[in-house]
């Protein structure tokens, strides 16, 4: 074997010459990157089957993915908050490396269930996976945990995330039926560990082990106490309650810690659902962290929880969405 | 023939007609290391466009043809990597073992990307090791041993594919 005849394997290897030099001339002067034509291709019709899908769900009335808008304040007059919903499930696949760290907690649950406080463990585990973006406040793109669940924890998920400038309000509700296993104030947890090593002053927090952010507001919704960290458990507070105008649902607010009711080596099943929201916020370098449980669960009795509310249809997701904005109504906007 | 030093500084003009000039040589080298007409298109496109923007990291003009396979190099290598995902396994060839260019051809085509870059650029391109070790980002002693290990894999391969029994004494090709 020798050169000559790797050189001629070589220049049998001749493709035609297309004459690119327009293309990449034309690229280079508008200093934009278009993608190659094939992929431009590629991309257009995903974008079109996309929107196809996305029809065909809408009309068939079985979209998760709704968007409602606030209208934003004009610069000057005060805070706004602009929000989308989007529909969590499977955003992101997880990279092996967290699937591998995600079934060491798994491990700890029983069947399909995080228990409670695998759920908090698993995250504070996973705080580091949590973007936190400087200028939209969170990002939580890959916050695909609960999609991969293999209980699908959230089934009817709606992600709701803000954004906004740093004075304005950031946060994330993650709302719709779900578990009480705690994976999901897990997850709020973690996010708000995440933002207390990220930013100042908030870096000063301690947030232990078993750790809750509480919020005390009065009944007109305003916040009357600064976080409280607890390092106990059992802290259940109905705080408030209020009613939505539109459709006569009654709220009840807790605290977060309601849901964090066991002891972390109590590692107890939770087997029921129920519907809630949880939500947190930053406001003023101050987090609030807020579940909402909705009286329209079963078979759930708590010395810690009572509901007085009449037991009313399930919830829609157009439910969630006016509870949420009134939510925000409430906590943010005013 | 184009001018480096131009190129350098910016004109748009002087970009254009390398682009010309240049974009055989660099299809044939993506086309080498890619086996595909489409992807060794968008290779030389993203080469070029690269190129451009990174102009101002070429100090050397001497060096600018190096600069150039680097760059060609890196963004075939991204192309193989992304079509792993996208793409289904090509078909086995169809070789004549009695034609020793096709043999020696389908030789190649069994190397992995980076064997044949370095075989190309070190027997088509005649580059010297200490260029090869810029084009593939590596050390020079990397580059002359694996172009070591890849000849000889390849003179291995071509006994197996009975090139010294079937084409050498036809062709004349001394071993």
């Amino acid at each position: 074997m020798n050169d000559k005849m790797i050189y001629n394997a070589f220049d049998r290897m001749q493709p035609s010459y297309a004459d690119l030099t327009d293309r990449i001339m034309r690229q280079i002067k508008t200093n934009k990157k278009h993608a190659p034509v094939r992929y431009r291709v590629l991309k257009t019709s995903v974008c079109i089957l996309l929107a196809a899908c996305f029809l065909l769900l809408s009309v068939s009335g079985y979209a998760a993915v709704k968007l409602i808008s606030v209208k934003l304040p004009e610069p000057g007059e005060g805070k706004g908050i602009r929000y989308t919903v989007y529909n969590n499930a499977g955003v992101v696949k997880l990279s092996d490396e967290v699937m591998s760290d995600l079934k060491q907690y798994n491990g700890r649950s029983d069947k399909n269930k995080y228990k409670a406080a695998a759920g908090h463990e698993f995250g504070r585990h996973f705080k580091d996976y949590f973007e936190v973006d400087e200028y939209l406040g969170i990002s939580i793109l890959k916050n695909s945990l609960f999609g991969e669940a293999p209980d699908n924890v959230l089934t009817k998920d709606i992600i709701l995330r803000s954004t906004g400038d740093e004075n304005m309000l950031n946060g994330l509700i993650i709302s719709g039926s779900h578990t009480v296993s705690g994976a999901s104030a897990g997850c709020h947890i973690s996010i708000i560990i995440k933002l207390t090593d990220d930013k100042n002053p908030l870096s000063e927090i301690d947030m232990p082990e078993s750790g809750n952010t509480t919020l005390y507001v009065n009944e007109n919704g305003d916040l009357v106490s600064d976080i409280n960290i607890q390092s106990g458990y059992k802290k259940t507070s109905k705080v408030s309650s209020y009613k939505s105008m539109q459709n006569g649902l009654e709220a009840e607010i807790v605290v977060s810690t309601e849901s964090l009711k066991l002891k972390p080596e109590e590692n107890i099943e939770v087997p029921y659902i129920l519907n809630s929201i949880n939500a947190y916020f930053i406001h003023d370098n101050i987090i609030y962290s807020l579940m909402f449980r909705l009286p329209v669960f079963e078979n759930y009795k708590s010395e810690n929880f009572t509901s007085t509310a009449p037991e009313p249809d399930p919830l829609t997701t157009d439910d969630y969405i006016i509870l949420t904005q009134y939510v925000i109504d409430a906590f943010i906007v005013n | 023939m184009f001018d480096t030093a131009k190129f350098m500084t910016g004109d748009e003009s002087e970009f254009a007609v390398i682009v010309s000039e240049l974009t055989p040589v660099f299809m044939h080298y993506s086309y080498s290391i890619l086996g595909c007409q489409a992807d060794a298109e968008d290779a030389v496109q993203n080469t070029f466009i690269k190129a451009w923007r990174k102009k101002h990291t070429l100090r050397d003009e001497t060096a600018f043809m190096t600069f150039l396979y680097r760059i060609a190099f890196s963004c075939s290598i991204d192309i193989v990597r992304a079509r792993k995902w996208f793409r289904a396994p090509e078909p086995e060839p169809q070789i004549n073992v009695n034609d020793v260019s096709d043999i020696m051809e389908q030789v190649l085509l069994e190397l992995s990307p980076a064997d044949r870059s370095v075989i190309y650029c070190r027997v088509v391109g005649e580059y010297s090791y200490a260029s090869l070790a810029a084009i593939h980002g590596r050390t020079e002693a990397w580059v002359r041993k694996r172009y070591q290990l890849t000849r000889k894999k390849m003179a291995k391969r071509l006994c197996e594919l009975g090139y010294k029994q079937k084409t050498a004494i036809e062709s004349g090709v001394p071993q």
